[in-house]
């Protein structure tokens, strides 16, 4: 493997299992839209928790019912 | 309906210095506002997303000429990631063939290193905005009074 210089080159060898950085960035997301919403003295921490395990529940929902469509109902109407 | 002399609502007012200071630095809007604590939160948000962003993705995350409307929406982040394009065009685009491989992201790793700058990017314009024309914050409490 080719010498690796974090945050100047990109990460080396990240194919398979990309998806699992949606955590990262739905925290992140949360992060700031919670800061935004949140009263300054307010639970902000487990409001970041919170929001981002729904919307990484709602992603994985998503992709199972996508999965469903593409794998099961497609088949069936063709 | 008349408003209660004690009412503590303050008036909404136009910030464009804040508003300005959000583009300049994410965050700085807000701590110039006084809102110190939430200023850090936002600041904090946004450091996971930028240098999420590079991490996966590099420098090449951040690119102008390729990724244009990308960029558009990146910008939001502000200098800094004009900083970043410049570093990209500048070192990374003048590289042979053969030593830019090593620099260049492709695939998902391009894309979710420029999905994360961009979203940082949209989430920062929020962030200026709510800067610029800032809530009252005795909402919560001006609700209480009600019930």
């Amino acid at each position: 493997m080719l010498a690796w210089t974090p945050f100047l080159q990109p990460l080396p060898e990240l194919v398979a299992g990309w998806y699992w950085l949606c955590i990262p960035l739905v925290i992140g997301v949360s992060m700031v839209y919670k800061a935004l919403w949140i009263d300054q003295d307010g639970p902000w921490a487990r409001q970041v928790a919170v929001m981002s395990a729904l919307v990484v529940a709602a992603l994985i929902l998503v992709g199972v019912l996508l999965g469903v469509f593409v794998q099961l109902v497609i088949p069936i109407l063709q | 309906m008349t408003r209660r002399p004690q009412d503590p609502t303050p008036e909404r007012t136009l910030q464009p210095v804040a508003a300005i200071l959000a583009w300049v630095l994410p965050g700085l809007g807000h701590w110039w506002l006084g809102q110190r604590i939430r200023a850090i939160r936002i600041f904090a948000g946004m450091a996971v997303l930028v240098l999420g962003g590079l991490f996966i993705g590099g420098v090449d995350s951040v690119d102008s000429k390729d990724d244009y409307l990308w960029f558009y929406a990146q910008v939001g982040v502000g200098p800094v990631v004009l900083a970043i394009d410049a570093v990209n065009q500048a070192v990374v685009k003048d590289m042979p063939e053969d030593e830019q491989r090593a620099w260049r992201s492709l695939g998902h790793v391009n894309s979710v290193g420029t999905l994360f700058i961009g979203l940082a990017g949209l989430m920062n314009v929020v962030v200026i905005l709510e800067a610029f024309y800032p809530r009252p914050r005795q909402r919560r409490d001006r609700r209480a009074e009600a019930t």
